[in-house]
């Protein structure tokens, strides 16, 4: 094999994985119709991870890089336009441990200690606050915190006038006009321990399991909970303070009173994510379950599902909080909290690459356009978009973050032309054996392109096939056909039977569901049908209507028994569902 | 055991995925411990191999149905026997599924593989030390379709048809074709380098031993 054969492989391998992962996440191929979203463009970091969530204001977006450097590579903060085009980026040589303290946009304001302009808060590992101007990335001010073995890790919080972060040491808070120290307590060590404003001070755990109140007097009075590791910032509830902590193989939650003593607890998985309030039910996740309570009053406990979640959780877009699965397979899944705060899982958010997730996706409206930008432990940020109007947003792309269509095809054609001519000049020049090589690896290259439209087709044509030569999975009794009596204005609309304990309920008239799962979901709401589901590697499996669990569940669409979970099948809007237990 | 029942097979509860594993595992080391004395480097050059398929199947991981544990296995089988071969593919499996995705198939990868490693070594690929590569090219399509048969197996419970798993099989067609086509290419480049590279590792391992044992005879 010479030198040129094996820079043609080095090459055709290359430009193999390039266009599968490249089409992935450019095309708007299956995989990328995120429920209406459209994938404008990406991002592939050099290294790291994306562990906090993107931030997108004023139709900026910023993202920072985190991971243990141990050669030449850092961890960097970006800022885009929408667009994809970048603004500017910044790397701290300084910083070699998880940066994961999440970026904070502050607004222009005023106070005692000056006046300052909005401005981009970017704490790093290595104990340094800045303050940039987000549109430049220019720093206005900067402050040195105590580090020991790495520096801040946790969120940080405005207190009208002053920016209170907690360090690896302690609390600080500094002035936003000029950075200046106003306030600074020890506390013991911290990891990811956020800190809260309350009405009379700073909130703040540690690794310890000690929660920390400093008032704005600068009073620290320290209130060991002896429950684990203090790895959020404290929630404020109705009912009282919320911590989720962090335990030896299990979490605990528990709820605290005014005078930060335990009023009750409840035991969880290992590794918890980061709890948010969503309205007045909390919600907690960890390596088991993704658990509500309801915080009105006592935080009752309310439902839970089997989940694995270890990052951050954030509102999405639709009323839906969105949650990053933090498994192999990854990805977000997006719940809503039903009637009585009941968790339900609507729909899961997979970009085309599958990998371990634990950063909150950013999401970001403005006239009839939103946004989604969602990043992974990969480094990975793709960039969705939807719009009321089938305008595509993005007209002036940077070439070096965006391939569209065109460009992807036109690659891909331009590589097969290359590999066509070459394989034909070695036929020609009376190399037989090299040339045969070739070939077959220039078929490859174009099965691998051609794959994802031929197997659809082909779905579609052994679903013709078994319908036209009948050979359903027929069962007895699955409603498949329109049934003349159902009442007339169900016609043409999504129709939905669920057959518990062999009694069939059934609605109809709905319209604009995707999938089954979606379609369920919204039926058993209106029929006051309890269901649980269970998560799956492969999708979303409903376990149980009205606690009714048996062998299983099983649907069938249009009679036809479903092949997928409920979530990757897709519905249109004359469709009959038939739930039956298997 | 089982904590739901899904596509692929039942989703397995902790407990279960580790009794799986070791129960894997336990298969592996009892394939390999043959009766006939194996010499630290030729277990390094299995174990090396492993880690090589393995992070090779990750990388491709991105290329859907290219598999470049099937036609390694298939020579691995051939150059080393069925038991070894059977166990580079159950620790193939293992490695990688714990990067790509751990789960009730897992084991049925772990099996398919492995009977592409017997078919390896039933099917005459090597002859008088020499890869015959139209047997190998064969034998790698062959096995492309023999390994996504066993994987369909994973997808089967009791509420699974003849005619339900009959038309699960042939909405695969085409990524069977593809792993096929993806095993013939990689037959037609690496299947000679990567036979000779098997062969020449346990040829100079047999030279040492055999050198052994002649020092030993002469004391």
């Amino acid at each position: 094999m010479n030198r040129l054969q094996k820079l043609l492989i080095l090459c055709a391998t290359f430009l193999i994985i390039n266009t599968g992962s490249v089409s992935a996440i450019s095309n708007p191929s299956e995989d990328d119709q995120i429920y209406g979203f459209e994938a404008q463009w990406a991002k592939q970091f050099n290294g790291g991870y994306v562990t906090t969530a993107p931030l997108i204001d004023n139709a900026t977006l910023f993202v920072r890089t985190s991971g243990m450097w141990v050669g030449q590579e850092r961890p960097q903060v970006f800022a885009y336009e929408l667009n994809g085009k970048e603004l500017w980026n910044h790397t701290n040589q300084n910083a070699t441990q998880h940066d994961m303290s999440p970026l904070k946009i502050i607004e222009a304001g005023q106070g005692f200690c000056g006046n300052w302009s909005k401005q981009l808060i970017i704490a790093w590992s290595d104990g340094l606050i800045e303050s940039v101007e987000p549109l430049t990335g220019l720093r206005k001010w900067q402050y040195q915190s105590e580090v020991d073995v790495w520096g801040i890790t946790g969120s940080s919080a405005q207190d009208e006038d002053k920016l209170v972060v907690t360090t690896r040491t302690g609390i600080v808070s500094l002035c936003l006009a000029d950075g200046s120290l106003i306030q600074n307590a020890t506390t013991d060590l911290g990891w990811r321990n956020g800190v809260t404003i309350t009405e009379t001070g700073y909130l703040a755990g540690d690794e310890n399991g000690t929660l920390w109140h400093l008032s704005r007097e600068g009073n620290l009075t320290s209130y060991p909970l002896a429950i684990g590791k203090i790895r959020h910032p404290p929630l404020i509830t109705d009912a009282g303070i919320v911590i989720h902590a962090q335990g030896d193989g299990q979490s605990t939650i528990a709820l605290l009173d005014e005078n930060y003593s335990i009023i009750n607890t409840y035991s969880s998985g290992s590794s918890p994510a980061m709890p948010i309030m969503i309205g007045q039910y909390l919600v907690t996740g960890d390596s088991s379950e993704l658990r509500s309570f309801d915080c009105s009053n006592n935080c009752s406990a309310l439902s839970s599902l089997t989940f694995t979640t270890n990052g951050e959780m954030a509102m999405g877009l639709d009323g839906q909080f969105m949650v990053p699965l933090n498994t192999a397979q990854g990805g977000w899944k997006g719940f809503t909290l039903v009637e009585n705060g009941l968790l339900e899982h609507v729909r899961g958010f997979q970009p085309g690459f599958s990998t371990y997730t634990t950063a909150a996706p950013a999401v970001y409206s403005e006239g009839d356009s939103d946004w989604l930008v969602l990043a992974n432990d990969a480094s990975r940020m793709v960039v969705y978009w939807r719009g009321l109007n089938d305008t595509q947003p993005i007209e002036d792309l940077d070439e070096n973050t965006t391939a569209n269509d065109e460009n992807n095809n036109n690659n891909q054609i331009l590589l097969v032309v290359i590999f066509s001519s070459f394989c034909a000049m070695l036929f020609m020049a009376g190399k037989p054996e090299q040339g045969k090589k070739f070939s077959i690896l220039l078929i490859l290259l174009v099965a691998i392109i051609a794959i994802p439209t031929l197997s659809t087709q082909w779905s579609n044509k052994v679903d013709d096939i078994s319908a036209d030569i009948g050979i359903e999975d027929s069962i007895d009794g699955v409603e498949g056909e329109w049934n003349q009596s159902w009442p007339e204005q169900w016609q043409g609309t999504q129709i939905i039977i669920i057959e518990i304990d062999g009694q069939k309920q059934m609605m109809g008239g709905y319209s604009g569901f995707d999938n089954v799962l979606q379609l369920t979901n919204q039926v058993a709401i209106d029929l006051n049908i309890s269901i649980t589901s269970q998560q799956s590697d492969i999708g979303t499996y409903v376990t149980s209507f009205d606690g009714h669990q048996g062998q299983g569940w099983e649907f069938f669409v249009n009679g036809s028994r479903g092949s997928f979970s409920a979530d990757n099948v897709a519905i249109e809007e004359s469709t009959i569902v038939h739930w039956i237990p298997a | 055991m089982f904590q739901a029942l899904g596509t692929h097979g039942p989703v397995l509860s902790p407990m279960t995925s580790l009794v799986l594993d070791i129960g894997l595992l336990v298969a592996a080391f009892w394939l390999l411990a043959t009766p006939s004395k194996k010499s630290l480097g030729d277990t390094l050059l299995l174990l090396t191999l492993v880690l090589a398929v393995s992070a090779a199947r990750v990388l491709m991981q991105p290329l859907p149905n290219i598999q470049p544990v099937t036609v390694a296995a298939l020579i691995i089988g051939a150059q080393l026997g069925a038991r070894r071969g059977a166990a580079f593919a159950i620790l193939v499996a293992m490695i990688s599924n714990a990067i790509i995705g751990n789960g009730w198939w897992t084991i049925f990868q772990a099996i398919g593989w492995a009977s592409v490693a017997v078919i390896g070594s039933k099917f005459a690929i090597i002859a008088n030390g020499e890869l015959q590569r139209n047997r190998l090219f064969v034998a790698a399509i062959a096995s492309a379709f023999v390994f996504d048969l066993i994987v369909s197996f994973s997808i089967i419970d009791s509420s699974t048809s003849i005619v339900s798993f009959l038309t699960y099989l042939a909405h695969g067609i085409p990524y069977d074709l593809l792993h096929a086509l993806g095993n013939l290419t990689f037959a037609v480049w690496f299947g000679t380098w990567f036979a000779d590279v098997v062969a020449e590792e346990i040829v100079v391992e047999e030279v040492e031993l055999m050198s052994e044992e002649s020092i030993i005879c002469h004391a």
